[in-house]
């Protein structure tokens, strides 16, 4: 995680792709009960037009105390394919199967810097918990 | 062979779910497809939140709890979750001393 946020904010756009939106985001994996049965929750806060802090919550719940301007929410098995590139998040959240809470004008607006999240993505390697043995 | 498997009413929704991803995919790669999206999208939330308003004005009228009063008491119970925690974590850690 640490090094995606790190690809992220080396990119030169990201302030503009960040520029108008709220200060923070909180993604959720919910449980799967075979492949993935704890979840997991991150929240994330931007300022000065790059992810200034962001850390791993230790209970889904404590979205909830956060408040923050954005919560994405997904079963494990999409931010999977999302995070393969087999599925557009944009696609998905306008088709309801990611739910989003929040400001997703906003987001769709900024659909064209999307590359910059895909970017990092592919400079990371990612172990999905299914297929690590 | 999977294609042959499956039940037409099945095969009619693939179908269709490929053709809506392509077309939507088409529009948002436009700049102007992806700004009528928006647009679209910021109309209907806007909508929802001026019927949560009177959903709410509605409610509290009626002395019912409304959706915000319920988001409040669902924050206000994390807080207490996540304070439960920490004060375990420091017990345990009082207790290993």
């Amino acid at each position: 995680m640490a090094a995606v946020v790190a690809a992220v904010n080396r990119n030169p756009v990201l302030s503009l792709a960040l520029a108008g939106l709220g200060a923070d985001l909180a993604a959720v994996v919910e449980r799967d009960h075979t492949r993935f049965p704890k979840g997991a929750a991150v929240w994330g806060r931007q300022e000065g037009g790059a992810i200034a802090e962001w850390r791993l919550l230790e209970d889904e719940d404590d979205v909830l105390e956060l408040g923050p301007a954005y919560v994405v929410r997904a079963p494990y098995l999409l931010w999977k394919e999302i995070l393969q590139g087999r599925v557009d998040p944009v696609q998905a959240s306008l088709s309801g199967r990611v739910k989003v809470k929040g400001d997703l004008e906003g987001l769709v607006r900024r659909a064209t810097y999307r590359y910059i999240l895909d970017e990092a993505l592919r400079s990371v390697q990612t172990d999905f918990p299914d297929e690590v043995e | 062979m999977s294609e042959r498997r499956k039940g037409i009413p099945e095969a009619i929704l693939e179908q269709g779910t490929r053709m809506a991803t392509r077309a939507a995919k088409a529009v948002l790669d436009d700049p102007r497809g992806q700004e009528a999206i928006a647009a679209a999208v910021g109309a209907a939330q806007k909508g929802k939140r001026k019927l949560e308003e009177v959903q709410g004005r509605v409610l509290r009228a009626a002395g019912l709890p409304s959706k915000g009063d319920y988001d409040e008491v669902a924050r206000s119970m994390a807080r207490l979750k996540r304070k439960i925690r920490d004060l375990s974590k420091q017990v345990d850690g009082e207790r290993k001393r």
